[in-house]
């Protein structure tokens, strides 16, 4: 056993030269100063003796090669007091003038092992680290981040932690919630997780693999209900976690953090009051806190430790800050192209519609233009019929032509009429959401100027069973006519309502063209035989169609208010 | 014997509507215009009944119709048009009757006759 030794001790690079007999018998040595490895060296053999284990087998190798004439070394590690002794012992073939013996030079390399060892402990870390970046960079999923986290401080090929716990902030910051914990919160419940854990034998990266799709351990039961009852008030400045957050540094907690009623309640809660404390800072943005503890082993938690933690939580907090900016710029994505889709479809509609309106011009034209003759051929017949018997040569002729004329009047009155005219689709629709999208239609792209849009309590609940596309040509050849006559949209208001049985939308001016429904209802009185009286009359006829249709009432405060009238849906239509 | 003015620009309209009416026991007037309907009216006072079609020249029926209202309020006209979209419109509501034309034309004399029954 060798003598306890001193920081100073065991930098020292001191070398023993000796020479050393086949019987293992040392002469001829000099020590380059009076200690080695701690240890006295007085100028007594034995007193390097217990640093040349006879009995290692790396040792009594290198000497009989050196004995047979080949240079060697042993390098064996002494167990001393408070540490291990790093030795190395070259063995070199003696002058052929003293047989039987070799010389060697002894050396003390505990510090270069100490720092081997830092340096494979700090590539370890790095591994660790450069693993969990990987594996945050395959995935913008919050939950599929927390668990990566989780297991790169708690696995054992990781940071080993025995627990971790992450408590992210709301959105508004006003609170820390628990979000997700990995860890036992029992020896037996540790032995059984690790033992399993020991038996697979598995890498950082097989571990992050095998539990990152997993929705976490059965075993994970417990903490993970702890965490979930976490939900700390930002403004708790007494509270530690809440401290190590607002001064953005880690903390290691002792007793002397437990100093408020919240953080004595974290304690009990946990079970330990030593842990650590990491903030999730990303670009100056808080995200929230990452907890480890060693509840179980009971390990304490070094500086070092925390450091290293503290590096670990940096690039966390990029995850989570990515994760949580990724789904944000999702739901914009999203957001947007709804919209967009709203905007094809609304443009697709105003196609439709204004197809519709030109057939339906077209038709009223061809329609009159073949009616007048039509009336008069047909009453022609009709009259003269009725003078004649049916013995009378020209009666047989005359009734065809009646008949005849009967026919086209009829496929006429199907022809003129744009809602027979129509292939139609009828549906029950919302009537406010009908009303916003005939409404969106007629706003050009340069200029988004609609009336403003009033739906009364309940309204938003109104549905009307119709064709959308004639719905739409209806509203908009009513609009156009009232923007005519009001000079633009920005003077006009719409309202919602309905008055049990059928579904009202009253169009008014605002308090700047209080008169528009006296001058809607006198120039659509005025302006007959135009063709854009003709669309409203279209209109008409569709919202008659469905059952409804358009006149002027005059509201609470007797102003005149054109309302446009349409059934609702009961419960069996 | 009761009066009706028949106001329309088709000539053969105008000659057939005379033609079935007189043939019922009415006396009948026609006119091409509105202009010429309204002089008619204000001129002879024994009209008792006007159909009016709506498209025409300058001055359209429902124009006429206006006027006609202005100046005699209860005198029963009957709209009669190829179009049959105006049937909703707001200054339809101003005639007694709106009827399609057509060349059936009972339902028309049915009209005339409700509207002149004493």
């Amino acid at each position: 056993m060798l003598p306890a030794q001193t920081e100073q001790t065991r930098m020292s690079r001191t070398g023993i030269f000796f020479r050393l007999s086949s019987n293992w018998r040392i002469s001829n040595f000099r020590c380059q100063s009076d200690q080695f490895a701690g240890q006295s060296i007085g100028s007594d053999p034995d007193d390097i003796r217990p640093l040349i284990p006879s009995d290692s087998s790396e040792v009594i190798g290198a000497v009989r090669a050196a004995l047979d004439g080949v240079p060697s070394m042993a390098r064996y590690v002494l167990s001393g007091e408070i540490g291990e002794v790093h030795c190395e012992l070259h063995c070199y073939p003696c002058p052929d003038h003293i047989k039987g013996e070799v010389a060697c030079f002894l050396l003390d390399r505990t510090a270069e092992a100490d720092s081997a060892a830092g340096l494979e402990h700090k590539i370890y870390i790095l591994d660790i680290i450069n693993q969990v970046i990987k594996a945050f960079a395959e995935t913008r999923n919050l939950s599929d981040i927390l668990r990566i986290i989780l297991l790169g401080v708690t696995a054992g090929p990781g940071l080993a932690f025995n627990r971790g716990f992450v408590l992210l902030s709301n959105e508004s910051r006003t609170h820390l919630w628990g979000c997700l914990a990995t860890g036992p919160s029992t020896p037996e419940e540790a032995g059984s997780i690790w033992q399993d854990l020991a038996r697979r034998k598995l890498s950082l990266e097989e571990t992050l693999r095998l539990y990152k799709s997993t929705s976490g351990n059965v075993e994970d039961i417990h903490v993970n209900r702890l965490v979930a009852s976490l939900k700390i008030p930002l403004t708790d400045d007494d509270n530690f976690i809440i401290r190590a957050i607002k001064e953005g540094r880690s903390l290691i907690t002792t007793a002397d953090c437990i100093d408020c009623q919240s953080s004595r309640h974290l304690v009990e809660l946990f079970g330990t009051d030593s842990m650590a404390v990491v903030p999730l800072i990303s670009h100056d943005n808080f995200q929230g806190v990452l907890l480890a503890d060693n509840l179980i082993t009971r390990k304490p938690i070094s500086q070092s430790d925390l450091n290293v933690l503290e590096i670990f939580a940096k690039y966390a907090a990029d995850a989570i800050e990515n994760s949580r900016l990724y789904g944000k710029l999702e739901q914009q994505v999203c957001r947007l192209k709804e919209a967009n889709e709203k905007i094809i479809q609304s443009r697709e509609n105003l196609v439709k519609a204004e197809k519709l309106s030109s057939v339906a011009r077209m038709a009223l034209e061809v329609a009159h233009e073949i009616r007048n003759p039509l009336t008069v051929i047909g009453g022609y017949a009709n009259s003269s019929l009725k003078k004649l018997t049916a013995e009378d040569k020209s009666f047989k002729v005359l009734e065809i032509v009646s008949k005849q004329v009967s026919r086209i009047e009829h496929a006429l009155d199907r022809f003129s009429s744009v809602v027979t005219l129509s292939e139609k689709k009828e549906g029950k629709f919302p009537l406010v959401g009908l009303l916003k999208d005939a409404l969106g239609m007629l706003a050009s792209p340069t200029s988004a100027e609609l009336p403003a849009l009033h739906a009364d309590p309940g309204a938003e609940q109104l549905r009307i069973l119709i064709d959308q596309g004639l719905f739409y040509q209806a509203m908009m050849a009513i609009m156009r006519r009232a923007s005519q006559i009001a000079g633009g949209m920005q003077d006009l208001l719409v309202r919602v309502g309905n008055n049990g049985q059928s579904g009202l939308i009253y169009i008014m001016g605002t308090d700047n063209y209080p008169n528009f429904a006296e001058d809607f209802y006198r120039v659509f009185r005025e302006s007959r035989g135009d063709l854009k009286s003709q669309d409203t009359a279209v209109a008409l006829e569709i919202l008659q169609h469905y059952g409804g249709g358009i006149g002027v009432s005059s509201d609470e405060k007797n102003n005149l208010q054109v309302y446009i009238e349409l059934p609702l849906c009961t419960e069996e239509k | 014997m009761k009066n009706i003015l028949i106001v329309d620009d088709e000539e053969d309209i105008r000659s057939l509507y005379q033609c079935e009416l007189e043939g019922e026991g009415y006396k009948t007037h026609s006119v091409a215009s509105g202009e010429e309907a309204l002089q008619f009216i204000g001129a002879d006072t024994s009209v008792d009944l006007v159909i009016l079609d709506i498209k025409m020249g300058l001055l359209d029926g429902l124009q006429v119709l206006e006027r006609l209202r202005g100046m005699k309020s209860d005198l029963p006209v009957i709209l009669n048009s190829a179009y049959s979209t105006y049937k909703n419109n707001f200054t339809s509501w101003l005639a007694d009757a709106y009827l399609v034309k057509s060349p059936n034309l009972d339902e028309l004399k049915t009209q005339v006759k409700e509207l002149l029954a004493p």
